[in-house]
């Protein structure tokens, strides 16, 4: 990318060369189809040439230029070309292939044809340009992980203080026979519950959070992107971890207690 | 009890404390120690069924060094009236006033501080803290009333040494037995020099031999003249005091000063 | 003493205060860490910018440095013209290209080449060796182990890779004078430093470089001096360090407001758990609570003690969150900092001490205070019901 000047010169309509505005640009400047404008490029020792607008198009949403956010415009390539001074070169071929064709073996073969270029195709280049996106999710999951520790310790926490309260009454069910295992099971059903519950409150908080952080950026760098998206995939994450927490915050709030014998679960 | 002097009259500046409020009583009887006219106590809310009337125009009085026990069956309203007469609820109609203080005039604040400086409390279940030691229990009402280190140390050994668990004074609660614990509450209930102790059921959780023990100790502290009202469930509690008054239905039907 | 039940109530409940210790240290931890995060990086990318001296940085108009292939035509000129300014103690202009080294069989590995004036740059520190004369260069510590070079050691370095030829055009010797710290380098980045006017013959851009960087006279304001420059050039954009960290401070918004949001939440967490802890104990403690009422405690140190009790609790999660906060921080930097063209001596998370300090100090404040709404409940109860309560 090359920054070019660009600037407003009057409405006159003539025989110049055209180019296409991004929506932004044209909102910015007040550009409209039709309108000419003066382009210039910097450092390239070269002066301020004009062009028609011809079209105003909406840049794809694209998460790797996201937080650069700069305008772009697009020229025919000779003109682009005359304007940098740079003669007969591009920066990149986009290919497409006939049905049936080995994008392998057409890589290797204009690789070893066109000396210096590389071939990408279509997923290794998406793979390639997602590498910022990689480290920001494993990021993402390293603070899910904090945040489940902090969770996981505060349901545990919860489930002993409850269990603790019914001390009288875990003696008493156990000093009429009633087994360790049902009262394992009894407290488990209790955490998981308080789980699942505090999961789907929490699925819903997330969905509205998600919300209104696509709202915000939305607004804030005007685009389109979608920055937190809640899958079904991810809600039933959601669930399961909840549950799984909850099993066992209930499990060792319980054992904790029911490995006491019931005639010492009266002393404080 | 040891090193009390009887018939001390309230002053403020006689207990050291960091923000004492001034109370100044009303002119009144100075034998009088608590007083309450046409008392009715009701209760409102879930579980009451519409409400309850626990009180039903009591009037009592009891006078400086009298011992008097409050018996009944259960649910008659004694530890309503009890705690009604120690400034710990107030009634829903009538007059109560402890040591000349008419209840009502007195805040949240003040009858707390009356309390602490001037009444005893020895509840059925003891109500000891069980985080802290013996010592620890009998000293808290000390230091909340601004004693000094040194002065509160000194009397928790007095304290404890009168009721006889000078030895204990470092276990907590939960490695005393039962009559053990009361003897500890009531060397707490002690603390401040109380002219007034008010005990709720004090034998209620013990056998009869620990019970008499308890007995004993209160009968001395009535003997050095410190005025005691109890409610029992207990015969030989009301063998002892100097005089019994018989509730019912929320209504005293032996009539106050009538003897036992 | 009251205060002394409250906590010795919480080493009796051992289990529930380690817990409740734990669970206060991981929310401590985490936002520690969004509040190193809010601002690590820029600060840390600004400290960087002042390495050297050079606190202020010259760009074509409207980029940042290095931010696109944009050149400054006109450089001696332009750098007389910011050297004639005052309180410019010295100018060191940069050239960025890309070069292709020529080694063993390869058609030629692609190399950060950076054309300086060696009286005048920024961009490393010498591990050993000189600075470069012409025809020479010094070579970045990853660049040297992988081509395997010492000082006196000769690279053979293109602009160009000829597709017709299916060879690397214009190839010249360098002789390498010295090995060098690249300070502005990512990791494993190779990368080499020579004359300006030498590689900008390599890459035919005559009189042209990709920035100045700009040192100050000592006591000179920056932010002035940015504007006296940009008055006495055209076509600029001139970023005293402040400008530079907030012009990445808009690039980095995204971590910014993820820092807010993960900070609120570890908060929040906190503040539920503290707040859970302390509410389930005043209810447990009714009865002594009634007690202390009943034996004439003042209201006022009951409550006082409810909120010692939530204070002592998040004051020691806290104390513990400070090392498992930079332990973790540590982790999540590394993670980071994998990020494609991130300089290596940048941070993402850093420690800045008052930022810090009330981060953890609010969040005692909110253990302290959640205390209270319990307590007023405990302490409003009618006493002779909560004795009964108790008795039964």
């Amino acid at each position: 990318m090359v920054t070019l000047l660009v600037g407003l010169m009057s409405l006159q309509l003539g025989p110049d060369p055209g180019i296409l505005v991004e929506r932004r640009l044209a909102e910015a400047l007040n550009l409209s189809v039709g309108d000419a404008v003066e382009v210039e490029a910097l450092g390239e020792g070269g002066s301020a040439r004009q062009f028609g607008v011809e079209g105003i198009f909406e840049r794809p949403p694209d998460p790797n230029r996201i937080s650069r956010n700069e305008y772009e415009v697009r020229f025919h390539l000779p003109d682009l070309e005359a304007m940098l001074g740079e003669g007969d070169r591009v920066d990149r071929f986009a290919v497409t292939l006939d049905p049936g064709a080995d994008a392998d073996s057409v890589a290797r073969w204009v690789e070893s044809l066109a000396f210096g270029t590389q071939v990408y195709g279509a997923a290794s280049l998406a793979e390639r340009s997602s590498s910022t996106f990689t480290v920001i999710s494993r990021f993402h999951d390293a603070i899910g992980i904090v945040t489940l520790l902090a969770s996981g310790i505060f349901l545990l926490c919860l489930m002993v203080i409850r269990v603790d309260e019914r001390r009288s009454d875990i003696r008493t069910m156990r000093l009429v026979g009633i087994s360790r295992s049902t009262i394992v099971r009894a407290v488990v059903l209790e955490a998981v519950a308080i789980a699942a519950v505090g999961s789907v409150l929490g699925i819903f908080l997330g969905a509205l959070l998600s919300w209104g952080v696509n709202a915000y950026y939305a607004a804030y760098y005007d685009t389109t992107l979608r920055f937190a998206i809640v899958t079904p995939e991810l809600i039933t994450l959601a669930l399961l971890l909840g549950v799984t927490l909850g099993i066992g915050a209930g499990a060792l709030a319980a054992l904790r207690l029911v490995r006491v014998p019931p005639q010492r679960l009266g002393e404080r | 009890m040891p090193g009390r002097p009887s018939g001390r009259v309230f002053d403020p500046g006689g207990i050291p404390s960091r923000a004492a409020p001034r109370l100044h009583a009303e002119a009144h009887d100075a034998g009088l120690h608590v007083r309450g006219v046409a008392l009715y106590k009701e209760y409102h809310g879930a579980g009451t069924g519409g409400g309850v009337t626990a009180l039903r125009g009591v009037d009592l009085e009891v006078k400086a060094g009298e011992w008097v026990a409050i018996v009944g069956p259960s649910g008659c309203g004694k530890s309503t009236l009890l705690n009604v007469l120690a400034g710990i609820d107030l009634p829903s109609s009538g007059v109560v006033e402890l040591l000349g203080f008419d209840q009502a005039r007195l805040s949240e604040a003040e009858r707390a501080r009356l309390r602490l400086t001037r009444v005893g409390f020895v509840f059925q279940r003891f109500h000891l803290l069980p985080v802290l030691t013996a010592g620890e229990n009998v000293e808290l009402p000390m230091a909340e009333a601004g004693l000094s280190r040194r002065e509160r140390q000194d009397r928790v050994r007095e304290l404890l040494s009168f009721v006889g668990l000078e030895h204990r004074i470092g276990h907590r609660p939960a490695q005393l037995s039962g009559g053990e614990q009361q003897r500890v509450a009531i060397a707490r209930a002690l603390a401040n020099r109380p002219e007034v102790v008010f005990a709720d059921e004090p034998t209620g959780e013990l056998d009869r031999g620990t019970g008499a023990g308890i007995l004993d100790l209160l009968g001395t502290l009535n003997a050095e003249g410190t005025t005691l009202l109890t409610v029992t469930h207990d015969a030989e509690v009301a063998v002892r005091a100097s005089r019994v008054i018989e509730m019912s239905d929320g209504s005293i039907v032996r009539p106050s000063g009538a003897e036992p | 003493m009251i205060v002394l039940t409250s906590l010795r109530a919480l080493v009796r409940r051992r289990s529930r205060t380690l817990l409740a210790l734990g669970g206060i240290a991981v929310s401590a931890a985490l936002l520690l860490n969004m509040t190193m995060l809010a601002s690590g990086l820029t600060s840390s990318f600004g400290e960087l910018t002042r390495a050297q001296g050079y606190a202020l940085r010259v760009t074509p108009l409207g980029t940042l440095p290095f931010d696109s292939e944009a050149g400054i035509g006109d450089a001696a000129a332009t750098e007389a013209a910011i050297e004639a300014v005052r309180g410019v103690a010295a100018v060191a202009p940069v050239l960025g290209a890309q070069l292709y080294a020529v080694a063993g069989g390869s058609v030629g590995e692609p190399v950060f080449a950076s054309g300086i004036d060696p009286d005048e740059q920024m961009l490393y520190l010498l591990v050993s060796g000189s600075d470069p004369r012409p025809d020479e260069v010094v070579a970045s510590e990853p660049m040297a182990e992988a081509f395997d070079l010492e000082v006196g050691d000769s690279i053979l370095l293109a602009a160009e890779l000829d597709v017709a030829l299916g060879a690397p055009r214009d190839v010249v010797s360098f002789r390498i004078s010295g090995i060098a710290d690249f300070i502005y380098n990512y990791a494993g980045e190779r990368s080499v430093a020579l004359e300006l006017s030498r590689l900008q013959v390599m890459t035919n851009r005559p009189d042209e470089v990709s920035l100045f960087a700009v040192a100050a006279t000592p006591g000179i304001d920056e932010d002035s001096l940015a504007t006296r420059i940009t008055a006495a050039t055209t076509d600029l954009s001139v970023y005293s360090t402040r400008e530079l960290m907030a012009a990445m401070d808009q690039r980095l918004a995204y971590f910014r407001q993820l820092s807010t949001i993960l900070g609120t939440i570890a908060l929040a967490v906190a503040t539920l758990l503290v707040g859970t802890i302390v509410t389930l104990g005043v209810r447990e403690r009714f009865g002594e609570i009634a007690t202390l009422r009943a034996i004439g405690v003042r209201a006022s140190r009951v409550r006082l003690a409810i909120v010692v009790e939530g204070f002592a609790l998040t004051a020691a999660g806290s104390a513990i969150g400070l090392p498992l906060g930079l332990w973790i921080s540590g982790r999540l930097d590394r993670i980071l900092l994998s990020f494609p063209g991130i300089p290596e001596r940048v941070s993402f998370f850093v420690m800045e001490p008052l930022p810090a300090a009330l981060a953890l100090f609010t969040m005692t404040a909110i253990g302290a205070l959640v205390g209270i709404l319990p307590a007023s409940r405990a302490l409003r109860a009618p006493l002779g019901a909560m004795l009964r309560e108790e008795a039964d």
